[in-house]
């Protein structure tokens, strides 16, 4: 379970502050499968930021599984990410000198995995997302379709227990965007907590609940849940 | 860990390879100016101390005090001197021989060549005392009661195209060649002609002055003593201290500190070259850490605490100056090889030495790897305070 309280989240750019979230409030439940949305500049960078523990708010609290994590430390903090987090980005941001393999290792060899352990694990990941035949490929040997599947893989590596997805289908096509998507809910269905931030309504579809940001704070005015639900219904179908 | 790490290293560098082999070669010169550096000066060292060794420590030798030309051939061209040695053997306790050496250019003729040539006029019983020195590789010195037999230094004989049994005039009398010494580092005994005393005396009808004097002292005879008794005749026969009494350890101590001091003067430029290499490898890294930032981003959104991170690219960067280290060694002792091969084919006379030990390559090694880790160091830093968001968001 993720909770956040009352918080605000201000960066100085030069002599101008940017004051990005203004007092927040949300929470997610344990296997929720939520996209965040909202125009850009509303804080909903700033808000995954702070819900993938990368950063810390100026003011209030972040909870996660009821443990405070808004004083902690860069390493603290890069502690509870390599545990609970797994995250997943537009632009895939694999590491082009490894293999997929190695991608998926990596998160594994910061927690001191040996080497044997390790490559189980990721091969095991990358059969699990379809990609068992292409364990030795490089980033730029395969798909963009292929490497969010890796990315996906890699954020599966150390079992956490939550999923944080920015915009992971925005430089794909609409079938690859599809697989990225049903990939997602599956792993919902297996009890992962899944947080989405997302512009496209497609992709948003297939989450349970959006969460609308405007102006640094969730807007409660916005009727989203009615386009969810229908895409939701049709996938379970 | 470390292996992971290491492999992580290569990767990064062969991804770049050129931007990475530049940087190395950055270091490989440093690398390699230092280590042929090092291994000529301590072959330069080493060769001094055969020398020496050759003459002996325990030698203590009386010139005239003009002269502050080093190495024991250059002594030779001094300015003679009156001084009556005879008198030392029998005054000083704890000589093995005394002798005076007469040295002078004379008109020399061997079958069709002739010239001016420089000759030395020295008792059979004085080269005879120092056997390591003035070693015939061919015939033998002559005896004491013979007048007309000459020994030729190596590139003498060589020169003149003379072996034992030749003849060779100079000046007015005719000497037949006895022996040939074997080569030494001192290019004047190499050039040079042998003769009895007696008859370089007769020849030049030069009695009293002398260029040098040669005392081999006695084993476990107290060498400073000696000297101590050595500079009082000397002062007593000629009325003041105007003679320079010096032993063999002296010359070597004060050649090895000028050496030293070149040495550590060249070693210093090398250093400076050394110092570039690194300032390349920090260029490098400071951009490979600006080009990297998302990936460094990556890596501590996956996990990565700020201590792994530092590690990744310190050991990038060391692993570009092992890399370096070890081609610039291998280079550097090829440089060494090539000088000392070179060498003499532009510089006759020279003989240069080059000595490298396992140990010191070892050292160069390590820091040379030091060298990339401390250049690595604060680009490093940089990547591993980078604030996550911030390195993600890095376009």
């Amino acid at each position: 379970m993720i909770e956040l309280e009352n918080v605000h989240k201000r960066y100085a750019f030069g002599e101008t502050e940017v004051h990005a979230l203004r007092g927040l409030n949300l929470k997610i439940e344990t296997g929720e499968f939520v996209a965040i949305m909202g125009p850009s500049g509303s804080g909903k960078s700033t808000l995954l930021h702070l819900l993938g523990c990368l950063d810390v708010p100026s003011a209030g609290i972040v909870r996660l599984d009821g443990k405070d994590v808004s004083r902690l430390s860069e390493d603290e903090l890069a502690q509870v990410r390599s545990k609970k987090i797994g995250f997943v980005f537009q632009t895939f941001n694999l590491i082009p000198t490894l293999s997929g393999l190695g991608n998926i290792e990596l998160p594994l060899q910061f927690q001191g995995i040996q080497r044997k352990q390790r490559s189980a694990r990721a091969a095991a990941l990358l059969e699990k997302v379809g990609l068992g035949g292409r364990i030795h490929h490089k980033p730029s040997q395969l798909s963009g379709g292929e490497r969010q599947r890796v990315a996906i893989a890699r954020a599966l590596a150390s079992d956490p227990s939550i999923i944080l997805a920015d915009e992971p289908t925005g430089n794909l096509d609409s079938e690859a965007g599809d697989t990225i998507m049903s990939l997602l809910s599956q792993l919902h269905r297996e009890g992962k907590t899944i947080i989405l931030v997302t512009h496209n309504p497609e992709a948003a579809a297939y989450t349970n609940r959006s969460i609308l940001i405007r102006d640094g704070k969730v807007d409660h005015s916005a009727p989203l849940s009615s386009i969810s639900n229908r895409k939701v219904q049709h996938v379970a179908g | 860990m470390l292996l992971d790490n290491l492999q992580f290293a290569a990767r990064s560098m062969l991804h770049r390879p050129k931007r990475s082999w530049l940087t190395i070669i950055g270091i490989l010169i440093g690398v390699a100016a230092v280590v042929s550096l090092i291994s000529l000066g301590e072959g330069m060292q080493e060769s001094i101390n055969q020398e020496f060794e050759a003459f002996g420590y325990n030698v203590v030798m009386i010139t005239a005090h003009a002269d502050h030309r080093l190495g024991m051939g250059e002594l030779a061209g001094t300015h003679n001197f009156k001084f009556d040695w005879t008198q030392l053997a029998h005054h000083v306790q704890g000589t093995e021989a005394v002798g005076g050496v007469l040295i002078q250019t004379l008109y020399v003729r061997a079958g069709k060549r002739e010239g001016y040539l420089m000759n030395w006029g020295m008792d059979s019983g004085l080269m005879q005392a120092f056997p390591a020195y003035y070693k015939p590789v061919e015939g033998r010195i002559f005896n004491a009661d013979e007048r007309q037999a000459a020994v030729l230094g190596a590139d003498m004989a060589k020169d003149l195209e003379l072996s034992v049994g030749d003849k060779l005039t100079v000046e007015t009398q005719e000497f037949e060649v006895v022996g040939v010494l074997e080569k030494r580092n001192d290019p004047d005994v190499n050039r040079s002609i042998f003769i009895p005393m007696q008859t370089m005396q007769d020849l030049m009808q030069e009695y009293e002055k002398i260029s040098y004097v040669l005392i081999r002292t006695a084993q476990g005879a107290d060498v400073k003593t000696i000297v101590t008794h050595v500079r009082a005749m000397a002062q007593e026969q000629r009325g003041k201290d105007d003679l320079n009494v010096h032993t063999t350890a002296d010359m070597k101590d004060l050649m090895q500190s000028l050496v030293g001091i070149l040495r550590a003067a060249l070693s210093g430029i090398a250093a400076i070259s050394l110092l570039v290499g690194g300032v390349g490898v920090m260029n490098t890294m400071y951009t490979a850490v600006l080009e990297r930032t998302r990936e460094i981003g990556v890596m501590k959104a996956v996990g990565a605490r700020r201590r792994q991170v530092l590690g990744f690219f310190v050991l990038e960067s060391g692993f570009m100056g092992l890399v370096g280290g070890l081609l610039g060694s291998l280079t550097g002792l090829g440089i060494a090889w090539g000088i000392k091969y070179l060498a003499p084919l532009f510089v006759p006379d020279t003989s240069i030495e080059v000595s490298f030990s396992p140990g010191l390559t070892l050292a160069v090694l390590a820091l040379s790897f030091a060298l990339g880790v401390l250049a690595g160091w604060l680009p490093a830093r940089k990547a591993a305070t980078l604030p996550p968001v911030e390195a993600l968001r890095y376009e």
